[in-house]
């Protein structure tokens, strides 16, 4: 290698080094940009996180309401029961429609009605996901009361167990989506480069500009990327220490194959956004549509809400979708599933190849002046 | 032509000019309805939502056991079953697959079951203190909630056997048995209740549309040609600005309503919502409605410096006031500083008083208070705005 090209190496290595620079300082300056990436994950978060604690488990105390008419044939033994479900709040009422009114109201978490010889289960049909919890809790009362009417106990005993995998440790409902927020701020933070920033300074005439200059266009996509990367680090780095002071998440974090995954999933956003780049030609219109596309895989990728709750035929859209993937591989970093190696690595290099291929093409056909293409 | 209306032709053409944003303005909601109803609208029903994938390990293969087995196996047969059961005579094979996310639990009969069985029902019989316990063991994924919900159906189905066991036995009398019903809580008295979660999110989807206009396009339309000086270039002209905002206001209106109608018969046609929106009560909250979030839009481009900063308290405010409004389902057990956002969130009494006077479900905050509290905002809003929105753009 001649001195030039050695020279001429390191002068293509500060240029990178200032273009980087530049793009970070005018990332942070872009407040803007910075909310988006760095601060919607944050407020989904805390909004799902404390939903979470609550929904999952049922309310610390729950309170339940009962009513028992006269006609109920076993009044004798409802303070049996009620003294051997200790765990649990009751409020006596002594007219039906003041325990339907407790309900609606949500004063009570849900209603047992005794009348004649049935218990009515009586619940508030917005509590969607508390119900299967409260009813568990009321067919267990419902039990309690025909044993202490025959006089006997359980001949079948249930012992729930959780599985705990390989190379897990425990974790809750509120850490399993702690890898699928740092999922969404990636997706963001990648696909929002090119349909934000890039398209932004190409309609404000900036990369014409720059074009003028002997700044190279394949500099100027690096330091977009590697901005984006160490913004994405960042952003995975705040929203776990977030979930550990607010929610004591401790998750057990392999640094070694998270912060590669995160930005490889960055890396694969960021040609995700080309793609819509090549469909959309207005900023805007780009980055409704990547809003539009975000919002549809937080909902479809599994992260807040089961994608069994919906039709088979809609389960499948999520083996599509780069966010169910990248949620999945940082599930596997951060200990929450097991980190399959082959899987892994596979995942990675997968990635790797069509975000590359895709930002070689844009920084190579892109024109800097008028025309896009 | 009056100077309204030509501000108002100038939004509208603007706005048909641009396919893509007439796309995303009138279809987004009707897609969001689409989503959440597809994922919530059979939770609010008695079956189980989803299909349950359930590992089954006997490792006792006795009498009563099997007895087990065969149930489950009928239950799993019948056409849409809530139960997908798959033997496994290996217990580590059904762990695996467990973890694999095959299964949503494992459910296993241990070793001597039958036998304890036997010897607890014989025991009682005899009256005996000291009763061993057949065991029936339930796995699930931790942290999973889908597992959660699989394994709690499947400790039902171990209740219900109990049950028939105590019946064959004679240990229990059929007159010793109580009834179990679920009643979904009347919402009018003396009615069966009708609750259907269509008809509870498509108000909520309605008052989505009325923030993105208040915090999305009036915000936008008032601070952006502000910072661009287009604001300065109109007002030298004979245009005022009373004039400007009115045309504004007139288009939002517009769009609102085309939003309205859209999801209205979206959810009626698809979903087979049954809302009277034409009611003078719901009519009056959901014009009400329109006018506070505008209000709240308003008071953002008042205390907003610029455009930008506009955007973003505009986000700052957009999620919290759709999730934390109830809009899409109740908000409960908050620690307490997320519980003052939603005690002073306006949507959270709008979207009260809105499903209440539809109907849908009664409201957990009084009617004054549906009233008054996003009145205060309404107030706030357009008095701040009055005095203190600048039309030029901060030097």
């Amino acid at each position: 290698m001649g001195f030039g090209e050695i020279m001429g190496g390191v002068g293509v290595m500060k240029s990178l080094f200032w273009m980087t620079k530049t793009l970070g300082k005018n990332f942070f300056r872009d407040r803007q940009s910075l909310f988006s990436s760095l601060a919607v994950p944050l407020v989904f978060l805390l909004i799902f996180g404390f939903m979470y604690a609550e929904q999952t488990t049922g309310p610390r105390e729950p309170v339940l309401g009962v009513y028992a008419d006269e006609s109920f044939t076993d009044l004798d033994i409802i303070n049996e029961v009620f003294q051997n479900n200790r765990g649990l709040r009751f409020a006596y009422y002594e007219e039906k429609g003041d325990i339907e009114r407790s309900v609606v109201n949500r004063e009570t978490s849900f209603g047992l009605v005794l009348e004649q010889t049935e218990l009515t289960f009586l619940f508030n049909p917005i509590l969607i996901q508390q119900n299967a919890h409260f009813e568990e809790m009321a067919r267990g009362i419902k039990a309690s009361f025909e044993r202490a009417k025959a006089g006997v106990s359980d001949v079948i005993v249930i012992e729930r167990t959780t599985l705990t995998l390989p190379g897990q440790e425990g974790f809750s409902p509120l850490e399993y989506i702690l890898p699928g927020t740092i999922a969404i701020a990636v997706v963001s933070s990648g696909l929002f480069a090119i349909t934000g920033v890039y398209l932004t300074f190409l309609e404000k005439g900036v990369l014409r500009r720059m074009a003028a200059t002997p700044l190279r266009k394949e500099i100027f996509f690096l330091g977009l990327i590697f901005t984006r990367l160490v913004v994405a680090v960042f952003g995975a780095g705040l929203i776990i220490l977030v979930g550990r002071i607010i929610f004591n998440f401790t998750p057990t974090i392999n640094l070694t194959f998270f912060i590669p995954y995160v930005m490889v999933s960055t890396l694969l956003m960021m040609a995700l956004g080309v793609l819509i780049t090549l469909v959309f030609k207005k900023r805007e219109n780009a980055n409704q549509f990547a809003g539009f596309l975000v919002t549809v895989m937080i909902f479809f990728s599994g992260i807040y809400l089961p994608v069994e709750f919906l039709p088979d035929y809609l389960q499948q859209i999520s083996r599509f979708l780069p966010l169910t993937h990248v949620a999945s591989g940082l599930r596997g970093t951060m200990g929450i599933e097991p980190l399959v190696f082959s899987e892994y690595f596979l995942n990675i290099a997968g990635m790797l190849i069509i975000s590359t291929f895709l930002l070689i093409f844009v920084a190579w056909r892109s024109k800097w002046g008028e025309n896009r293409f | 032509m009056k100077p309204e209306f030509m501000v108002f032709r100038m939004f509208l053409f603007r706005l048909l000019r641009d396919k893509f944003a007439l796309f995303w303005t009138l279809i987004f909601p009707m897609f969001l309805l689409g989503i959440l109803v597809l994922f919530f609208g059979n939770l609010t029903g008695e079956q189980m939502p989803f299909e349950a994938r359930i590992a089954l390990v006997d490792e006792d293969r006795g009498e009563i056991s099997e007895v087990m087995v065969d149930v489950m196996k009928t239950i799993s047969a019948e056409e849409g079953s809530w139960l997908l059961i798959e033997i496994y005579s290996d217990l580590e094979m059904a762990k695996e697959k467990l973890g694999e996310g095959i299964h949503h639990a494992v459910f296993r009969i241990p070793g001597g079951f039958s036998g304890d069985v036997m010897a607890n029902v014989g025991g009682q019989f005899m009256r005996r203190e000291e009763l061993p316990n057949a065991r029936i063991e339930i796995l699930s994924r931790e942290g999973i909630q889908i597992s959660g919900i699989a394994a709690t159906a499947m400790e039902q189905v171990v209740e219900v056997f109990n049950s028939e066991l105590f019946l064959e036995t004679g240990l229990m009398l059929p007159e010793d048995r109580i009834g179990f019903k679920t009643e979904m809580v009347q919402i009018e008295p003396g009615e069966v209740s009708t609750f259907n979660y269509v008809n509870y999110i498509v108000p909520g989807i309605i008052l989505m549309a009325f923030i993105m206009a208040g915090l999305d396009e009036l915000v936008t339309n008032l601070t952006s040609p502000r910072d661009k000086g287009i604001l300065r270039r109109f007002f030298a002209t004979p245009l005022k600005s009373r004039q400007y905002i009115w045309g504004l206001l007139f288009y939002i209106c517009l769009i609102s309503l085309l939003q309205l109608l859209i999801i209205y018969w979206f959810g009626r046609l698809v979903f087979s919502a049954q809302i009277n929106l034409l009611s003078p009560l719901p009519l009056f909250f959901t014009v009400y409605s329109l006018l506070v979030l505008l209000g709240v839009g308003l008071l953002i481009s008042t205390l907003a410096k610029n455009a930008d900063a506009a955007g973003r308290i505009g986000n700052i405010i957009f999620y919290p006031m759709m999730f934390l409004g109830g809009l899409y389902f109740p908000i409960e057990g908050m620690p307490f500083f997320i519980r003052i956002i939603s005690e002073v969130n306006p949507v959270t009494y709008l979207v009260n008083g809105l499903r209440d006077s539809l109907g849908v479900f009664p409201s957990s905050t009084s009617m004054e208070a549906n009233i008054l509290i996003p009145g205060l905002w309404l107030i706030v809003g357009l008095v701040g705005g009055i005095k203190r929105f600048r039309w030029d753009s901060a030097k």
